[in-house]
């Protein structure tokens, strides 16, 4: 609960604090753009040119600061927790057993994240198990209808059903619409009740239509058709409800949210900003903002090599070590990305970490008292931040030998977003062996390699540069001052490390814990957070469009030390948020 | 707006998805039904030697966006029923890897999963999935296999160049598994008794007519949603509603009749034109046509559920191929005279053979593809459909690596796999790199097909070396 009430309070601080309004001063150095008007009269903190140019890879683009284009509005689908959290909320108070849970297929993250618009297309498979799980609802909801506490039922006889689906409608059917149903909606509805129930009786019948409820697209997707015309739609404050229930708790909204759409109060972003300090001290949202941050920072997949390590190298290192260490570093991101104080800064920088007795030694501590993972402070002199927890650097290593060209192209990727160029098209990436009786360290035949060919050298310059920043660590996450090399001799590693041709982060770094100092400073680094946590909360693409937004939101967090509760306040201010495109016809 | 419309067509551009076509790879990727219908399961495995060029087989990232090489060119018309997987470690040899033939190390190790037991017999030190999976099916029915054959093992091979020179991948948890050369001999042990016949029965049609009036109920919403949104929602939306209506035609049929009593299809008959013998000099004609009739015969009469074909070599003159020439002794010496690191730099004169011979492995492969096509369900379905038909082999490339094997699974067991996949992983020891996903073992990938063909498998091969199911390559 301290991690809840620290985020709750870091948001208020920054929302009540800083200006919810939107209200600033006038433009800053470099006036590339005045304050404008955003969709509800807002006045727009103004962009300078410098915002714009934070990351040299990408520089963004925002032709018209005082009125930003919104990017597009893409039609997203629910995503596999999104629909199991919704039908349990939904028919609360009864349950779904899990053993009746329809298995949805995998879902395929497109640029990082599973809830990305693109990479929805639906399947055979995803429509199949989707009907195999309505039934099951349906036959849930029909045998306990009177639990769902709905005005008329169950019937109590024949003259009472009509009355009853019809409260069924105006409550059950909303939620699961989550707006009111239109006409053509609550006819059709009522054309299939009364078909149904012309052939099967009352309970069959409602079971028939609650199969078919959650099998509906205004179900399945988010469909969003906003009210209004001009270039920006305002969304309803029904479709502004499920925006934020589904980004701060991955389910439909709840009461409060509806009652705040029909009483007009996600109309204004004041009334937005005020659900939200409500829906981020929600137990649910660790889950929904938790999985953002795996998505972002690939945590999955790097998992799965921190595993796969070689034993006759590092004898004793075995699953129970591995799941220890990843458990470890998901109770890292969720207090320094989502606690008290935390944020972008916290993630990058903090000592801590989540340790076990029989991973102790990998993490240079000894064992802590207590069962389970225990929080402890590491050694500053050793380790710092995200990019040094045991888990990070043993996944970007491979068996026996740690990899600091794996190492740099994540950081390049996903904490720099300057990706770098993939390798040529069938170049043998296999990285050689030492030459046996080799004296070489890995940094000293890495650059070896490199430098020797220069179609290597162009990206590597920029790879290893930064990798080598981590040569302190070997290929299980452990701390070390020297290499064994190939000849048996134990020789001293270099950990200096270079980084080049970045916005803000350029220049030689005497260690690896200095260069993520200057990494966690980098404006280029905040407005990489914000493009991911951006394209996460919109489920599309950044595109140029998004210049505008961007380039505030992370003027904002950078003015707020990297701290998520800045970010989200940004975020959920701007027009793209709370309107949408018109459609093409 | 026109602008923002722009970009996302710019971006769907980019990524060779415009418009309708984004759409195109899943529609032709859908069936209109799936399991759950009575209708088994099948294992077929396709085994080749020599592994891949890699540089001719597959292009791409993982991902539905990929090319097929050179070397896979004959299976363009069937590439969206294929998941192909580039980067499958053999990783229990990497336990121990034993000095001598490479060839006969990989083969005991390729479907078995494990770890060699000695280099004369060449053999895993456990059951291949073939058998494993044949077992599970006896398993599941009451101890006895639900077909007349539990499995057959089929060669296409010239007896003077057979197995006994490296060895064969196929092996129960005791010893080698026969193998048959004579076509002939394996039609005799499936028309021993005759030729099937299935018997079919009428089901209670309501629950499907209850069923499909839901969908109708939820397609007549997705068409008034899609009615008011744009063209590219639109579009979303009609996809997802075209599926619903194959759901509903699915349901339809099941309603009035179903087969019942096994998977013996229309097309089950006696094939004619079996080869007598292989041997002779004209084994590779005889063998490369009997085998896929073959095949074909006994997955339409239901007569095996496990089929393997092992492509040992085709004959040289299949390829062009006269054994002394171009400075080479075989076949064997040809393919391991190539450098894979120099491409398309190797001598040109062995790289012009050795191409046909490895495209000629993609033939055969799309031969059997279309044989299962050709088989149709009770449920619309072709037979491939309810397969998971493996190619694979027992190295990499022609440098003897047990690493980095590029395999490819045809068919979609039943709607459990996803096809018109590519999966770039990334093989042991190669360089990580942001598109490349950690590579399965060979165990890992082989679970998951004996998963997809109904046998509940949790762990394969060397539990060391066996990660779980390859939850990339389901649907």
């Amino acid at each position: 609960m301290k991690r809840r009430r620290g985020f709750l309070s870091a948001f208020a601080l920054v929302c009540l604090g800083a200006g919810c309004s939107g209200t600033t001063t006038g433009p800053g150095p470099g006036g590339g753009g005045g304050g404008g008007k955003g969709g509800d009269d807002v006045v727009l903190p103004p962009i300078t040119r410098d915002s714009l140019k934070r990351n040299p890879a990408h520089e963004l683009k925002c032709d018209n600061p005082d009125d930003p284009s919104l990017g597009d509005t893409p039609l997203v689908r629910l995503t596999t927790p999104e629909y199991h959290n919704t039908i349990r909320d939904l028919i609360a108070p009864l349950e779904m057993p899990i053993a009746k849970r329809p298995t949805l297929p995998l879902e395929t993250p497109f640029e990082g994240f599973t809830n990305h618009a693109q990479g929805q297309t639906p399947s055979t498979e995803l429509v199949e198990s989707l009907e195999t799980g309505s039934q099951d609802v349906g036959a849930i909801v029909s045998a306990g209808l009177g639990k769902l506490e709905i005005v008329g039922c169950p019937p109590s006889g024949a003259s009472g059903e009509k009355a009853c689906f019809d409260a069924f409608v105006d409550t059950f059917a909303q939620r699961a619409f989550r707006r009111p149903l239109d006409g053509g909606e609550r006819e059709r509805l009522g054309a299939y009740y009364s078909s149904m129930r012309a052939t099967y009786d009352f309970n069959d019948t409602m079971r028939l239509v609650v199969n078919g409820i959650v099998q509906t697209p205004q179900f399945l997707y988010r469909v969003e058709y906003g009210d209004g015309s001009g270039s920006k739609i305002k969304l309803t404050g029904y479709e502004v409800a499920s925006r934020l229930s589904y980004l701060f708790w991955d389910s439909m909204p709840d009461a409060d949210l509806f009652a705040a759409a029909a009483d007009g109060v996600l109309d204004t972003p004041s009334g937005v900003e005020a659900q939200v300090l409500r829906l981020v001290k929600d137990t649910r949202s660790a889950s929904a903002l938790g999985q953002f941050g795996r998505e972002w920072l690939d945590i999955g997949r790097i998992e799965s090599f921190a595993e796969d390590k070689d034993v006759a190298v590092f004898p004793g290192f075995d699953k129970t070590v591995a799941a220890d260490m990843k458990a470890g570093l998901g109770m890292y991101i969720d207090e320094t990305l989502l606690g008290e104080g935390g944020g972008l800064k916290t993630l990058l920088t903090s000592n801590v970490g989540f340790v076990s007795a029989k991973a102790a030694a990998i993490y240079g501590v000894g064992a802590p008292a207590g069962a389970g993972l225990q929080r402890v402070e590491l050694n500053a002199a050793e380790r710092k931040g995200l990019a040094t927890q045991p888990a990070i650097l043993a996944g970007l290593a491979a068996r026996s030998e740690h990899s600091p060209i794996k190492r740099g192209v994540w950081m390049m990727s996903h904490i720099m977003c300057q990706p770098a160029p993939p390798p040529p098209v069938d170049l043998n990436t296999k990285e050689p062996a030492p030459a046996p009786g080799s004296n070489l360290t890995k940094r000293e035949r890495t650059v070896m390699e490199h430098e020797a060919v220069a179609l290597c050298k162009s990206c590597h310059v920029q790879i290893d540069g930064i990798g080598f920043g981590f040569e302190g660590y070997d290929a299980v996450g452990k701390y070390r001052t020297t290499e064994k090399v190939a000849d048996g001799s134990m020789k001293a590693v270099d950990t200096s490390a270079v980084i080049k041709e970045t916005g803000d982060m350029d220049g030689d770094y005497a260690s690896g814990i200095e260069m993520i100092d200057a990494i966690a400073r980098s404006e280029q680094v905040a407005q990489c957070f914000v493009e991911h946590f951006y394209r996460y909360a919109l489920s599309r693409s950044v595109v140029d469009e998004d210049g505008c937004n961007i380039a505030r939101i992370t003027d904002q967090t950078v003015a707020n030390q990297g701290d998520f509760a800045g970010m989200l306040n940004g975020l959920v201010k701007t027009d793209t948020f709370r309107y949408r495109t018109p459609f093409e016809r | 707006m026109s602008n923002t419309n722009a970009n996302r067509r710019r971006l769907l551009q980019s990524l060779g998805l415009t418009g309708a076509a984004y759409f195109l790879p899943t529609l032709r990727n859908t069936p209109i039904a799936r399991a759950q219908t009575g209708i088994p399961k099948r294992l077929v495995i396709f085994y080749t030697h020599h592994g891949v060029l890699p540089w001719q087989w597959a292009t791409g990232s993982t991902g539905t966006t990929f090319e097929l090489g050179p070397s896979l060119a004959p299976l363009a018309a069937h590439k969206m029923d294929l998941q192909l997987l580039s980067g499958v470690d053999q990783k229990a040899l990497d336990v121990s890897r034993r000095d001598g033939c490479g060839h006969a190390t990989g083969e005991s190790g390729s479907l078995t999963a494990q770890t060699q037991v000695n280099q004369a017999k060449a053999r895993g030190n456990g059951p291949s999935i073939d058998y494993h999976v044949s077992e599970g099916f006896k398993r599941l029915n009451g101890g006895k296999s639900p077909t007349l054959l539990d499995s057959v093992r089929s060669v296409m091979a010239d007896r003077m160049h057979n197995l006994s020179l490296w060895g064969q991948p196929y092996s129960s948890p005791t010893g080698n598994l026969p193998v048959e050369y004579n076509p002939q001999t394996t039609f005799t042990r499936m028309f021993a008794n005759g030729v099937p016949t299935g018997t079919k029965t009428t089901v209670d049609p309501i629950p499907f007519n209850k069923r499909r009036s839901v969908l109708d109920y939820a397609n007549g919403e997705f068409k008034s949603v899609a009615n008011r949104m744009g063209k590219y929602e639109s579009e979303r939306l009609t996809q997802h509603s075209d599926l619903i209506r194959d759901l509903e035609a699915k349901l339809a049929g099941m309603s009035v009749q179903m087969t019942n009593g096994g998977g013996v299809t229309a097309q089950c008959a006696r094939p004619n034109g079996i080869a007598a013998t292989s041997g002779s000099s004209g084994w590779w004609d005889a063998t490369s046509k009997s085998v896929p009739l073959l095949m074909q015969a006994a997955i339409a009469c239901d007569l095996t559920r496990v089929f393997c074909i092992q492509c040992q070599e085709p004959a040289p003159s299949a390829f062009g191929y006269t054994p002394g020439a171009v400075g080479t002794t075989d076949l064997h010496d040809l393919v391991h005279k190539l450098d894979v690191g120099m491409k398309e730099d190797n001598d040109k004169s062995r790289l012009d053979i050795a191409k046909v011979y490895y495209r000629k492995h993609a033939e055969v492969f799309a031969d059997l593809i279309q044989k299962l096509k050709d088989i149709k369900e009770a449920d619309g379905n072709s037979a491939l459909y309810h397969t998971a038909f493996l190619w694979a082999g027992e190295i990499a490339q022609p440098g003897h690596s047990y690493n980095n094997n590029k395999w490819i699974v045809a068919g979609r067991a039943g709607g459990y796999l996803k096809t018109g996949y590519l999966h770039a992983w990334q093989g042991d020891n190669v360089v990580w790199t942001a598109d490349k996903p950690a590579a399965p073992s060979n165990g890992d990938v082989l679970a998951t097909l004996a998963n997809a063909v109904g046998v509940p498998t949790t762990t394969f091969g060397l539990p060391s070396a066996f990660k779980g199911e390859v939850a990339a390559m389901k649907a």
